[in-house]
């Protein structure tokens, strides 16, 4: 009889080892752990360790930039739209200049929302945490190309 | 403190731009953080665990490009050969727009607004032009080589191209979210 009973639990035992720590049972190697997908909102708190104040203060500026962007994102779109176009229809080189032109000072008034919100979270920034901003300064362009600059899309 | 940041930018510029050189030379494009991208293939790398590699399945902008112009694989190495030379071409104008970002950045920083701005913004829209014109002339010779039955999604096509050259080596993107149209 106890030879059953510790038999019975060095089962338990190894089934509790083989569904692992979360218990949950899934987690074996049929079927792989997908990886977390971290938001840009947390890729900034990853890179320069905000507080709970900054980061308030982080997603409003952004989310700001984001708002300000809007009509240019759209402008943009059409603006890269219509020189695909010009060039896939075979139009006159002085067409094709005009949209690259078009196109070019849309990305320059875009650079200068993108500049001008980087400028402002380096603001909010401790002198520690400022030293790690260009990885931020890097991050922010086109990112408010997308609907939502907080979205890493594929 | 801010050049501190800018000279920590640059240092990351040239890291990256040589990481973009080299996945240029082993037939790729772009490329973050050693990912890299091929012409059948997937961005981004692989993540070694427990002795089983795990890819990320996410399409790069030049498989996209491909897909949504149904590209033989003849036309994508042709396409890739282009987009390469068209990339060499793009590199120094590149370096200069990173400038300018970081010459705006330090304007905002140092709290110019007004006319100085606009001469930052000045400096840069020709910059992005020229950026522009090198992806036209390199799409205008991909156009040539499609089919007529390829030429139908050619236009939207465009923008995937322009990701393709001008993504930055590090973090967002032109097109790091690319505009859902």
């Amino acid at each position: 009889m106890i030879a059953r009973l510790i038999l019975a639990g060095l089962l338990g035992a190894a089934l509790l080892c083989a569904q692992g720590k979360k218990g949950g049972g899934n987690n074996n190697l049929g079927e792989m752990p997908m990886p977390r997908t971290e938001n840009r909102m947390d890729q900034m708190d990853g890179i320069l360790k905000l507080n709970k104040d900054q980061r308030k203060q982080v997603k409003s500026i952004m989310d700001d930039g984001q708002k300000e962007a809007a009509p240019l994102r759209d402008q943009i779109a059409k603006t890269e739209l219509d020189l695909g176009e010009a060039v896939a229809a075979g139009k006159s080189q002085d067409e094709i200049d005009k949209a690259a032109n078009a196109c070019g000072t849309l990305q320059a008034q875009m650079t200068g929302v993108e500049m001008k919100a980087f400028a402002k979270i380096y603001q909010t920034l401790d002198k520690d945490q400022q030293q790690n901003a260009g990885r931020v300064f890097f991050m922010m362009q086109g990112i408010f190309k997308g609907k939502n600059w907080i979205d890493v899309k594929p | 403190m801010f050049w501190r940041v800018v000279f920590t930018a640059a240092m990351a510029t040239a890291l990256a731009f040589a990481q973009g050189g080299g996945d240029m030379g082993s037939g790729g494009m772009g490329g973050r953080g050693g990912g890299g991208m091929n012409a059948g293939g997937t961005e981004g790398g692989g993540m070694g665990g427990g002795g089983m590699r795990m890819q990320q399945q996410r399409q790069s902008p030049f498989d996209l490009f491909a897909e949504k112009l149904k590209l033989s694989k003849d036309q994508k190495t042709e396409s890739l050969t282009i987009l390469q030379d068209a990339a060499k071409e793009i590199a120094p104008i590149q370096q200069q727009l990173q400038q300018a970002r970081q010459n705006l950045a330090g304007a905002f920083i140092g709290g110019q607004t007004g006319d100085q701005v606009d001469q930052l913004l000045k400096a840069y829209a020709p910059l992005a032009t020229q950026t522009a014109a090198i992806e036209a002339k390199a799409f205008a010779k991909i156009c040539k080589m499609l089919k007529p039955n390829q030429e139908k999604n050619a236009a939207q096509a465009f923008e995937l191209l322009a990701e393709t050259l001008d993504r930055p080596r590090m973090g967002g993107a032109r097109g790091g979210n690319r505009s859902e149209r």
